[in-house]
């Protein structure tokens, strides 16, 4: 079975955050809860001296060995054959637990429900095989969704390109 | 379930989206659309979340009648009959001329056709316009004046095949974000990418050379570059003998333009301004994009003909990646014809012009359709007085926007997806609207609360239509070169080119073999460095700037109801440089007064290295706690008589 995931081009992210709403409207999440966060870094003085500012989006990486899965207290948390990293709500007791772990701050607590809600990369889209609403959504293309084969083939054409053009500038082939 | 595939109502990429509807045809959920070649699957928040702006509780469900003591709920009758009697006696003491149409451009163009013949044919006045007047009006005036059509000339695509894209006065990250995929696309591309911005915006921040100029001194700048092109000899004279004339004259009067000066009067090193001629020169293509940052001064067309000389100069027009990209803020109807002569009336006023007219008494009827002349026009104060002078001021809108409030009858009206017609993006595509659902209790679509005005307002025939197709067609007679609906294919994928000419689906390049003049030649227009009517003084140190935030859209009456973009954006901040704020004793989050001749407004201090230490900036979109709009002077651009929006002298103190 492969392995999804989602990766995200720095170079591309404007910041629109049409990734959250995009979430909001297709998991309609409730007011205060982002399974999906556009997280500005900046502006600030990079270290050439120019005034850069990042965008990145971070939603659940459904780990490969998902520390949430291993402290899970009521076995609520569960990885798909997909790759797709699951919180049962029938069996999660909203102890927490996941969020302390979790390395990147994804599972986020619903008041409402008394339970942890985050990421479920859209399973029902990709079972239809759609993409997820934030990938879908975004326009300048810096969310990119596929196996984990895809998206590393994807990452090296693109190093290649530049290389290719670098190179032409080198050898002065332009 | 249905799914009813239409395009969003924001900015002019009308990017195309799919409404789904439940079983009892309620609007769930809109989903970008694939097949729509502007945007290809993506949207941005805006569209996404365009839903909760159509089924906000607050809009209007019901006619509006003024009191003593505020608003009653009248009946459609009732308020199409007030508005008809009041109208008749101005005309009859008055004259047709005592009345004034305004209108937002962000209509169909069969809403705005009927808007007109309203105001042509029925009441006789010549003053109607619209609100492009404040966005596009430089742009399309240079266009005119430079090329013979102030037609959009370059396909979307032509971004694709570029080597060098020019932003001047531009935000797409802000205004236009799905624009940003052929931006990134055309870089991966290996195509450089070159901002002119005050501000180091996000876009700025992206590029491969930003040149932080000072506001309003654009034409200084591309003139100095285009003078550093012919020293070098890197023009293109065989373009420039066969395709243009009276390039003479440009060039003696850019030979002024020596580095050094340009260096003084725009605050750019003398370096970069070599570097960036350099590498336009370099550049086989070059693709130029511009919006309000180059349009919205005193000398706006000037600052557009500048743009297009250097373009000329360098032949750099009509070819695969060469050409321009003039970005409208919204989609936009058509409002070029049928103009005044059309019906044997002469020019008539434009927006402000009314407005003064009003203030005046000679104007004392108004009908404003869809638009916030209060928030979006200059010196707010004085708007709202001419406003208040008026026997009758009819708003039609969707929500109780500021000049609403000061209507003496509202009616409510539809939202771009509660009415059929279609609609012009950036390149010039007319798309189509199609209705996704009704509008809310008696609400009802624009061009048919127009049609029953008129009727009341004793048309016997004219007003009768079907569809809005019906319109369409009668609109295209009016054009020399028809349109027909066929033109316009299922997917609403539609037309191209000058509006209303056809061509199927692809946008086409114009200019290739000729101008649009009758000699099929480009006019250089000799444009000069003027300074502003007002300077920085001791008094007034710093230069404003109005700029669009990335979550509110215009005068945010829609994005201003979203909680989405209410969090991210809950109040108006001024942006201003380390070093300024702290001459000034202003720290991060201060509550600030911005002042001006014109006014004041209270903003909260945001600190930041991205804006230039002699200027500040402030977003133009309405907050409760105050506009910028209220410090905006009014000074216009003798051409295009579009308002001087950036470079306004301020002074900024703590409060």
């Amino acid at each position: 079975m492969p392995e999804y995931g989602i990766l995200v081009d720095f170079s591309r992210c404007i910041g629109c955050r049409a990734c959250e709403a995009a979430c909001k409207e297709t998991n309609k999440t409730p007011e205060g809860i982002d399974w999906i966060k556009n997280i500005r870094i900046g502006p600030e003085y990079g270290p050439d001296g120019n005034l850069t500012m990042t965008m990145v989006s971070l939603n659940c990486m459904h780990c490969g060995k998902a520390p949430c899965i291993e402290v899970c207290p009521a076995k609520a948390i569960s990885k798909r054959p997909d790759g797709i990293v699951l919180i049962d709500s029938a069996k999660c007791i909203g102890c927490k637990h996941c969020l302390w772990v979790c390395p990147f701050g994804a599972p986020q607590f619903n008041p409402a429900e008394g339970k942890m809600t985050k990421c479920v990369l859209c399973y029902q889209r990709v079972e239809q095989g759609k993409l997820p609403a934030c990938v879908a959504t975004c326009h300048p293309k810096a969310l990119i969704f596929g196996t984990t084969e895809q998206l590393s083939t994807y990452v090296r054409e693109k190093a290649a390109k530049r290389a290719q053009r670098a190179s032409f500038y080198i050898v002065g082939l332009r | 379930m249905a799914t009813i595939q239409t395009h969003c109502p924001f900015c002019s990429i009308a990017c195309g989206l799919s409404i789904s509807l439940d079983l009892f045809g309620r609007p769930k959920q809109v989903e970008p659309n694939y097949n729509f070649t502007h945007n290809r699957g993506a949207l941005c928040p805006r569209g996404l979340l365009s839903l909760e702006w159509m089924r906000h509780q607050e809009r209007l469900k019901k006619p509006l009648i003024r009191e003593k003591n505020g608003f009653r709920e009248a009946s459609w009758s009732e308020a199409l009959q007030k508005i008809a009697s009041v109208f008749r006696s101005l005309i009859e003491n008055y004259g047709p001329t005592s009345i004034a149409f305004y209108a937002s451009s962000r209509l169909s163009n069969e809403t705005l056709y009927l808007f007109k013949k309203l105001g042509y044919e029925v009441i006789k006045t010549p003053h109607i316009d619209f609100n492009d007047r404040l966005g596009v009006a430089s742009a399309r005036a240079a266009y005119s004046l430079s090329l013979g059509s102030s037609e959009p000339p370059n396909p979307l695509t032509d971004l694709l095949a570029t080597n060098l894209v020019l932003i001047i006065g531009a935000d797409p990250c802000s205004c236009h974000p799905v624009l940003m995929r052929y931006v990134f696309d055309a870089r991966e591309r290996g195509a450089k990418i070159v901002t002119i911005d005050p501000r180091k915006t996000q876009t700025a921040r992206m590029a491969d050379l930003h040149i932080q100029i000072k506001p309003g001194t654009d034409v200084a700048f591309l003139n100095g570059a285009l003078n550093q092109l012919i020293i070098s000899g890197l023009i293109d004279r065989d373009f420039i003998v066969a395709r243009t004339k009276g390039f003479d004259s440009v060039q003696e009067a850019v030979s002024k333009y020596t580095p050094a000066r340009v260096a003084e009067i725009t605050g750019v090193k003398e370096e970069q301004l070599r570097a960036f001629a350099r590498l336009y020169a370099q550049s086989p293509t070059a693709m130029v994009i511009h919006s309000r940052g180059l349009e919205q001064h005193q000398k706006g067309v000037s600052a557009v003909l500048a743009c297009i000389n250097l373009a000329l100069a360098t032949g750099k027009v009509g070819k695969r990646g060469c050409g321009f990209l003039p970005l409208m803020g919204h989609v936009s109807g058509v409002t070029s014809y049928p103009n005044p002569s059309s019906y044997g009336l002469k020019e008539g006023f434009t927006v402000y012009e009314m407005i003064e007219a009003a203030y005046r008494r000679e104007i004392r009827g108004m009908y404003i359709l869809a638009s916030n002349p209060v928030v979006s026009l200059p010196e707010t104060g004085f708007v709202v007085d001419a406003l208040q002078k008026l026997d009758l001021l009819v708003v039609q809108d969707v929500f109780l926007t500021e000049t609403a409030k000061l209507a003496h009858v509202i009616l409510p009206g539809s939202t771009l997806y509660e009415s059929e017609g279609t609609i012009n993006a950036v390149d010039g595509r007319r798309v189509k609207l199609k209705r996704a659902f009704n509008t809310p209790k008696d609400a009802k679509e624009d061009w048919k609360i127009i049609c029953q005005l008129a009727k009341i307002l004793g048309a016997n025939q004219g007003f009768e239509y079907g569809s809005a197709e019906e319109v369409l067609d009668e609109l295209s007679s009016h054009s020399k070169k028809t349109i027909m609906r066929r033109d316009i294919d299922e997917q609403g994928l539609a037309v191209v080119g000058d509006p209303l000419v056809s061509d199927k689906i692809e946008k086409k390049r114009l200019y290739g073999d000729s101008f649009a003049h009758h000699d099929g030649l480009a006019a250089f227009y000799m444009v000069e460095y003027a300074e502003p009517a007002e300077l920085t003084s001791t008094e007034y140190p710093l230069l404003l700037i109005t700029f669009k935030t990335p979550y509110h859209f215009l005068t945010s009456s829609e994005t201003g109801r979203i909680d989405f973009f209410k969090q991210k954006c809950p109040k108006p901040y001024l942006e201003i440089h380390p070093a300024t704020a702290e001459k000034l004793g202003i720290s991060q989050g201060d509550r600030v007064v911005v002042r001006s001749k014109a006014g004041k407004v209270e903003a909260v201090a945001e600190v930041t290295d991205t804006i230039r230490d002699d200027c500040v900036a402030m977003p133009m979109h309405w907050f409760k706690e105050g506009w910028v709009n209220l410090v905006v002077p009014k000074h216009f651009d003798p051409i295009s008589k579009i308002p001087n929006y950036k470079a306004i002298p301020v002074c900024v103190e703590r409060k």
